[in-house]
């Protein structure tokens, strides 16, 4: 025994579990077939830190043969349970390069032993072990069918075809007499989100053992007679089938909630469900289980039964289902809008605010009814109320509206006052004649701040006048840097030459807000040269990316002059600022062919920065490009030094469907350490390509 | 066990750092600092060590460099160093002979364009810009009303407070010292602290922060007719202040005047203007043959 492990070996067999822990971290440096024996006996420590370290240890060790070989060997373990069930945490740290002996280990293995080893194969995304996970439906031990499909339930990993062809295995298998194994295939159908027949389902749909399993299996078809099962099993005597069907319903709603097909199934069939509606009342009053009252809310909203109002109300004050909640609001439609208001009279502040802006957005409702109810929210004395309020002001307000929202223009609260201001303008924008009153009477105290909002509303509809365009150049040299702010938007909206000419030196304005403003009105505006010149100095990053963008605007060609070099700059926030206005350029419809390709060029030529937020900004904008080179790059980038690279590779490969990029994401997850990076590469491979639902004819059935 | 580094107070500016700090203001703003100006430098630097604490000026310099905030340590610095006290309607016989006799020729030139931009480069707290202002508008060369001419007095400095200041235009008593008691009850009023330029005459001007070394802020202004640069030169080197002189040349139209300080004059700096004798005054003035200039630039 070599001197170092015999070093380790002593350490292991020290009393306290910390030294031991410590030590198996050493086996790695040990050379020679010691190496194994050391961790197997590590694997079979009393205690379980240590048989933890010990596992992850395994595929550090040369040898690899070796080491496979004893853990495998270990499966056959009856005495130290501990030994053998850490031996199978090892073999899947080692991943493919286990798979090959765990499979031909199956055949010399008792049932106990052949158990773990599926567990094994289940555990490594390795199409080799899903097609051995698939033959081991048909083994002779019950034990060994139900963990092999229960494993099966993993093979997207392994890529789509391993994905399904466990599927059909699965279809296949329920036809076994055998319950277990039916509830472990169906179990795993539905985490392979399997979209299959109804009529596949329906038998088990019956056998009340089944029911709840193949109700959650069911939840991936969309087809109308799997949508009325569901609404069907949501008054299920069992409350766990019943919860089972409300989840599942829900998800299929909220998968694509404009499926006015699915919808209107959906709503007929809970319609004649009224134990079913009564248990969706009951979760979605149910604070504690949030999975079930989510989805208990969308079955409400498609419900459209105003007595259900105070429900969805009371959901929105709940952070963790308010989204579901603020759906099955739009679910229920304009009809919803006056039971809301009114069952939202009481609640808190932010429910309150949230009902007025709801309410204001739903297409079709009683227009009247909600401005009334918004005009009296804005006299309350809570910020939140009227903030809403404000905000529902601007869709429903009339033109008598326009001095209610011009009075908290000037308010304290900055919220208050920006919402008011979008509000104004919204409001004039739509009423066009009442602003020019309001403008003409605005005897403030300061009309200008008033009337750059107002000028700007109006100057989206039409032309300005030159008395407007004088009021807007005063209000360029205004104390306050907001109405200087305001009066370049409402310059850049009236466009023009004169427009930009008083625009310019808002450049050299000491207030990198209004600087700000002027770089985005001066590209709106066209006026390209002054531009140049704010990216030549990189002192200020936020102010170079913003010029780069309004560059884009003005003079793509003269932004991708700009950008370019400056994609290279050691400076990580010029060069993401860079990144991102080309990245601009590429989405512009505008963008000239030429420009197109030059800006994917320099995209390219920034995944070599050095710094890794660079990096990811340029992949983000790469985005899921086909074709060999991206492919190639993004590839490269799995291999990144840093994890976050990695990771966003992963993902942006995951969305390339072609063969190479499975390969690609798979190889890499046998060499990636980092837990983060494999779990996004797990979920990049195991991403399921839209489609249609699969004939069973189609599927070899 | 040795002492932590004091932050800020008892540190000392030490000859080489010196050194280094000057050289970067230079480069950087054109200020000049002459061996004198040692201990002033370290007089009004400190505190700016201790707000970051830091425990040397050679931090301070490569903090100005290559700082996380270095932009906006920059104006700091700026404002501690720059000497921003001025009054209106200062050096009042220049400024007469400006409002009489050379105003009267600007309009003649500009006639055309009915355009009159006045730059004041360095204008400090405002104080000039208002004082030019009030002269362009009670000559009566200029009428808005109609909008027949376009009137516009811009006022630039390096300094951001100062540029905040001049916008905000409210002056205390002693900035009226020079200021003609008829003139301050027609062209001003009482405003919260103070009082300040009435609001047709204050909408004439524009304040921007620029930095004349700096040739693309520089552009922002446009073209002017006149410049008023006026006790700004003396703060710059030889090199900065060609530089300077040269970018202003490039600004005027052509036939524009150039208002200098006093006790400041082109000999030796630039040979490209003439000069314009005014009655009481001596101005430059950009020659009317050097139209080619302006076709040539890109920022027209």
């Amino acid at each position: 025994m070599t001197e170092a492990a015999a070093a380790v070996q002593w350490l292991l067999q020290q009393a306290e579990p910390e030294a031991r822990r410590v030590a198996v971290r050493q086996i790695a440096k040990v050379r020679g077939p010691e190496a194994a024996e050391l961790l197997l006996h590590a694997l079979g420590d009393d205690d379980w830190r240590v048989r933890k370290e010990a596992a992850n240890v395994a595929p550090l060790l040369e040898r690899r043969e070796e080491v496979v070989a004893s853990l495998v060997a270990a499966l056959s373990e009856t005495v130290n349970i501990g030994l053998r069930n850490a031996a199978v945490e090892a073999l899947i740290a080692v991943g493919s390069e286990a798979v090959g002996a765990t499979v031909e280990s199956l055949p010399r293995l008792d049932a106990d032993a052949r158990k773990l080893a599926v567990e094994v194969l289940g555990g490594v995304p390795d199409a080799r072990g899903m097609a051995a996970l698939m033959r081991a439906l048909d083994d002779e031990d019950a034990n060994v069918r139900v963990a092999a499909a229960e494993a099966l339930g993993n093979a997207a990993l392994a890529g789509e075809e391993s994905r399904d062809n466990a599927t059909r295995a699965l279809v296949a298998s329920l036809a076994t007499r055998d319950t277990f194994l039916k509830i472990a295939a169906l179990d795993s159908l539905a985490r392979l989100e399997a979209r299959l027949p109804w009529s596949i389902f329906e038998p088990y749909a019956r056998d009340p053992l089944l029911r709840r399993y193949a109700i959650a299996a069911a939840a991936g078809s969309r087809e109308p007679d799997a949508i009325r099962a569901l609404a069907n099993a949501t008054g299920d005597a069992s409350p766990t089938i019943a919860r089972e069907a409300v989840v599942a319903l829900g998800d299929l709603i909220a998968a694509d909630p404009e499926d006015e097909q699915a919808l209107s199934v959906a709503r007929a069939a809970l319609l004649e469900t009224p134990v079913g509606r009564a248990q969706a009342k009951r979760a979605a009053l149910d604070p504690e289980d949030g999975r079930a009252r989510g989805g208990a809310l969308l079955l409400l909203g498609i419900i459209r039964d105003v007595a259900h109002v105070p429900v969805l109300v009371e959901a929105l004050a709940d952070d963790d289902v308010e989204e579901r909640a603020d759906l099955a609001v739009r679910l229920f439609g304009p009809a919803a809008a006056g039971p809301l208001l009114l069952s939202a009279r009481f609640a808190k502040p932010h429910v309150r605010a949230a009902a007025l802006v709801l309410a204001a957005s739903l297409e079709g409702a009683e227009v009247a009814v909600v401005r009334e109810a918004v005009r009296t929210a804005l006299q309350e004395s809570s910020l939140d109320v009227v903030a809403g309020a404000l905000e529902a002001l601007g869709s429903v307000g009339d033109a008598a509206d326009l001095r209610r929202a011009a009075s908290f223009v000037g308010h304290q609260d900055e919220r208050i006052a920006a919402t008011a201001t979008n509000t104004l303008s919204e409001l004039a924008s739509r009423h066009v004649d009442a602003a020019r009153a309001l403008l003409r009477d605005a005897g403030t105290e300061d009309p200008l701040a008033l009337g750059c909002v107002l000028l700007g509303a109006i100057a989206s509809t039409r032309p300005l006048e030159n008395e407007d365009l004088r009021l807007l150049e005063r209000a360029l040299a205004h104390a306050d840097p907001n109405v200087r702010r305001a009066a370049i938007d409402a310059l850049a909206q009236a466009g023009g030459e004169a427009a930009a000419d008083a625009v310019v030196f808002a450049l050299a304005d000491e207030e990198h807000e209004v600087q700000l403003a002027a770089v985005r009105a001066l590209g709106r505006l066209g006026r390209a040269e002054p531009l140049v010149g704010i990216v030549a100095d990189t002192r200020d990053p936020v102010l170079t990316a913003t010029a780069l963008r309004a560059l884009g605007d003005a003079d793509p060609d003269r932004a991708l002059s700009a950008a370019r070099p400056l994609v290279a700059h050691a400076d990580a926030a010029i060069a993401c600022a860079a990144i991102e206005a080309i990245g601009q350029l590429v989405s512009s419809p505008r963008a000239a062919p030429h420009i197109a390709a030059a800006c994917e060029d320099a995209l390219y030529a920034a995944l070599d920065h050095s710094d890794a937020e660079a990096v990811k900004l340029a992949l983000s904008l790469l985005g899921s490009r086909a074709g060999p080179r991206a492919l190639a790059r993004l590839g490269a980038c799995l291999d990144h030094a840093s994890w976050d690279v990695r990771r966003v590779a992963a993902e942006l490969l995951g969305q390339d469907k072609s063969p190479a990029a499975q390969a690609l994401l798979r190889a890499r997850y046998e060499r990636e350490k980092d837990p983060i990076v494999r779990e996004a590469i797990a979920a990049a491979v195991s991403v399921r390509p839209p489609g249609e639902t699969a004939r069973p004819s189609e599927r070899g059935d | 066990m040795s002492r932590a580094p004091p932050f800020g107070d008892g540190i000392t500016l030490k000859p080489d750092e010196f050194r280094l700090l000057r050289d970067l203001f230079s480069a950087r703003t054109g200020l000049h600092f002459g061996p004198e100006s040692r201990f002033s430098l370290e007089r009004r630097l400190r505190e700016r060590l201790t707000v970051l604490k830091l425990s040397s000026f050679a931090q301070y310099h490569h903090y100005l460099r290559f700082g996380t905030s270095a932009a906006a340590e920059w104006d700091e610095a700026i404002d501690l160093l720059t000497t921003n006290e001025t009054y209106l309607f200062r050096e009042e016989r220049q400024l007469r002979a400006f409002q009489q006799e050379a105003l009267p020729l600007l309009r003649d030139v500009a006639r055309t364009r009915r355009r009159l931009a006045i730059w004041s480069a360095g204008c400090s707290t405002g104080e000039e810009v208002y004082s030019i202002a009030v002269l362009v508008h009670a000559s009566g060369l200029f009428p808005r009303e109609q909008r027949e001419w376009d009137v516009s007095v811009y006022g630039s400095d390096i300094s951001r407070r100062c540029v905040a200041a001049a916008r905000r235009g409210v002056y205390g008593e002693s900035s009226f010292r020079a200021t003609p008691a008829e003139m301050r009850a027609q062209y001003f009023e009482k405003s919260h602290g103070g009082s300040r330029v009435i609001a047709p005459v204050r909408e004439l001007c524009h304040f921007g922060q620029v930095n004349l070394l700096d040739e693309d802020k520089t552009r922002l202004v446009g073209f002017a007719d006149a410049i008023f640069c006026r006790n700004v030169l003396i703060y710059f080197d030889a090199r900065a202040r060609k530089t300077v002189i040269e970018t202003l040349y490039e600004r005027l139209n052509p036939g524009g005047v150039l208002l200098l300080g006093h006790s400041e004059s082109l000999l030796n700096v630039s040979t490209a203007f003439e000069l314009l004798h005014l009655r009481d005054d001596l101005v430059y003035r950009k020659p009317l043959s050097s139209v080619g200039a302006r076709e040539s630039d890109p920022s027209l």
